[in-house]
């Protein structure tokens, strides 16, 4: 594991080189394993690559937590470099001379690193507190969906153990001692502000998506399209006419039409064996569910 | 409006109202909304729910952490925001978090992680500050649960202290050019009249410019962005002119500083006063000691020379028989 990081370092290839073909996003299982932050990350890093055009696939392991170098999903493996979460990812790849955000002045750059720092900071948190400090959630959904890949007495432990290691970050950043009233009232602030930002807008800075985009889409559209025990946050965003249109408007035209056009023997070339699959995958199942709310 | 609020804080120390991030800006608003409030230095969290400071007193009751505070006061129609559009104001919604994700991190390591601040610095200071029997320990679970904090800011928790500092750093000063950036040429970040995100804004800021920390890389970046120094000092010399009595406090606690360093640079000869003082005191015992020791030992040898001398008395009578 540790030789894997350090690989990468020591070979120092440089990031210049062309965009490699046999680029993998590493996640958990979809249907029965995700959970809602962690989800709401993946679907971010993939609008994000699929905002650059570029061609990745993605491959679901039951043990992606552990394989990733950070402990964090997901994580990609681009030519000899293994590199984890949204913000190192989207570094790595403006030093491939992919950039969403060229066309932003240097103020609009810091008004978008603001935004992403409000995201990283409300829905993020709100999220984990939801998954892993509400009681019915937790026992219902994360316990289950945690546990699942594993045999009888680690299919407690390690939930309790990850539950521990969530609940003493959320108490140092003072969340854990809110109630679950607050922290709606705290999603509800950051969903105005957002909806505020985009106004009628199609992206939140100028005509072109840029990685605030790809944020945003990632955490709404995952909190809208899963099903919970408790949906208050997605009723919360739902509130918000501007940011379920933005959503729609994003699923249509960075999965769904990657989804139709891609050649079907390609996806199914990718489906196949060891559950992999090709970006795009059950992002038709989570639109119809979406419109459902 | 009643007069009946006050708001505890740390005391203020190095020309600032208040020595903490979060007082100072909530100091700062309640200048900014001419909110009649007292401020009393209390600098004892004990009976904060949240175990910090600030908490704003008023008569319904007690506000316990910033936001609460400033929520409170607009609720009371003390609002610095009435002139913005919604859009702005989710701007400032925004960039408190950004300066919450960035700059706030390397606040607290530079404070309460850094070996060295925190040894020759932050614990001594909160030591003196704190009342008698708090001090023992309060000082310690504050240093905890900030040490946790910045740990958890940084994500995993598997980093060295060494790649945290550079990481914080990094962010910070990337920060730092990109308020001095929005601020330009403006009075505050929003025009004429300072808002919400000039006090958070300038609560970071004074403190990282103007605390004496031994080791603060910090301080140089903010005084290389010339704005943003004009900004702190704008707002020291627009909102918290000193009382008369205040002048005289500093005036004292400068002197005893002075007194203080003073104390240091003569310290070689306190040093060779202490060590003069013990060797006295160690010859006298040791002397006390040797004297009465000596007599001891007299006895005893006196026994054994008196046993000798008895084997002799014993002895020499038989020699002189023989």
């Amino acid at each position: 594991m540790a030789s894997l990081i350090e690989q990468p370092i020591a070979v120092e290839l440089g990031a210049s080189e062309p965009w490699p073909d046999n680029v993998c996003l590493f996640q958990p299982y979809e249907n029965k394993q995700i959970l809602l932050p962690d989800a709401a990350s993946c679907v971010s890093v993939r609008t994000f690559l699929n905002m650059c055009g570029l061609k990745y696939t993605v491959e679901l392991r039951n043990n992606a937590e552990n394989m990733s170098p950070s402990g964090i999903v997901p994580f990609m493996k681009i030519g000899p470099f293994l590199i984890s979460e949204l913000d190192p990812i989207i570094a790595f790849i403006n030093t491939k001379g992919h950039h969403l955000s060229d066309n932003l002045n240097d103020s609009e750059r810091a008004e978008m690193r603001a935004y992403m720092s409000l995201i990283d900071k409300v829905m993020v948190n709100a999220e984990l507190y939801l998954t892993w400090c509400e009681t019915t959630t937790y026992t219902e959904v994360t316990k289950i969906r945690y546990g699942s890949p594993y045999p009888w007495p680690l299919n407690i432990i390690l939930p309790w153990k990850r539950q521990m290691e969530i609940g003493r970050k959320l108490k140092a950043l003072g969340w854990a001692q809110k109630t679950y009233e607050e922290v709606c009232e705290e999603v509800r602030t950051c969903c105005s502000a957002l909806s505020e930002r985009l106004g009628n807008q199609q992206y939140f800075f100028g005509n072109r998506p840029s990685e605030i985009d790809a944020l945003v889409f990632g955490h709404l559209f995952t909190i809208l399209s899963t099903s919970q025990p408790k949906m208050d946050l997605a009723h919360i965003v739902g509130e918000f006419e501007n940011l379920a249109a933005f959503c729609i408007h994003i699923d249509n035209k960075y999965f769904t039409e990657i989804w139709r056009n891609d050649s079907t023997a390609e996806i199914q070339r990718h489906q196949e064996g060891n559950g992999q699959t090709s970006n795009g995958e059950n992002s038709d199942d989570s639109f119809v569910k979406l419109n459902g709310d | 409006m009643s007069g009946g609020k006050c708001l505890r804080i740390w005391s203020g120390d190095w020309d600032l109202p208040s020595v903490d991030y979060n007082c100072l800006a909530a100091m700062a608003y309640c200048k900014f909304t001419e909110t009649p409030v007292t401020f009393q230095g209390t600098n004892n969290p004990f009976w904060s729910k949240t175990g910090g400071l600030p908490v704003l007193k008023h008569e319904g009751g007690s506000e316990y952490n910033l936001t609460d505070i400033i929520n409170f006061l607009r609720k009371q129609g003390r609002n610095a925001e009435f002139g913005l559009s919604k859009k702005q104001n989710a701007d400032i919604l925004a960039y408190t978090s950004l300066i919450e994700e960035k700059l706030l991190p390397a606040l607290l390591y530079c404070q309460w992680v850094d070996t060295k601040n925190l040894d020759d610095f932050t614990r001594p200071w909160y030591f003196k500050a704190m009342p008698f029997p708090f001090r023992y320990y309060l000082p310690a679970s504050l240093e905890k649960s900030m040490d946790d904090k910045v740990r958890s800011m940084c994500g995993c928790g598997t980093l060295t202290n060494a790649d945290i500092e550079k990481k914080v750093y990094r962010e910070a000063r990337e920060c730092l050019n990109q308020l001095s950036n929005k601020l330009g040429t403006f009075d505050f970040f929003y025009g004429k009249n300072p808002t919400y995100l000039d006090a958070v804004i300038f609560g970071y800021l004074a403190v990282l410019y103007k605390t004496p920390l031994p080791n603060n890389p910090l301080k140089h970046h903010i005084q290389s962005c010339d704005n943003l120094v004009r900004f702190i000092n704008r707002i020291l010399h627009r909102f918290f002119q000193l009382t008369p009595e205040e002048t005289t406090e500093q005036e004292r606690k400068e002197s005893e500083r002075q007194q203080e360093k003073q104390d240091i640079s003569d310290f070689p000869h306190k040093k060779r006063n202490m060590i003069i003082s013990a060797l006295v005191a160690l010859s006298a015992m040791v002397g006390y000691a040797l004297l009465s020791g000596l007599v001891q030992i007299e006895i005893t040898e006196t026994n054994g020379e008196g046993i000798n001398n008895d084997y002799e008395d014993d002895f020499e009578p038989d020699e002189d028989e023989d």
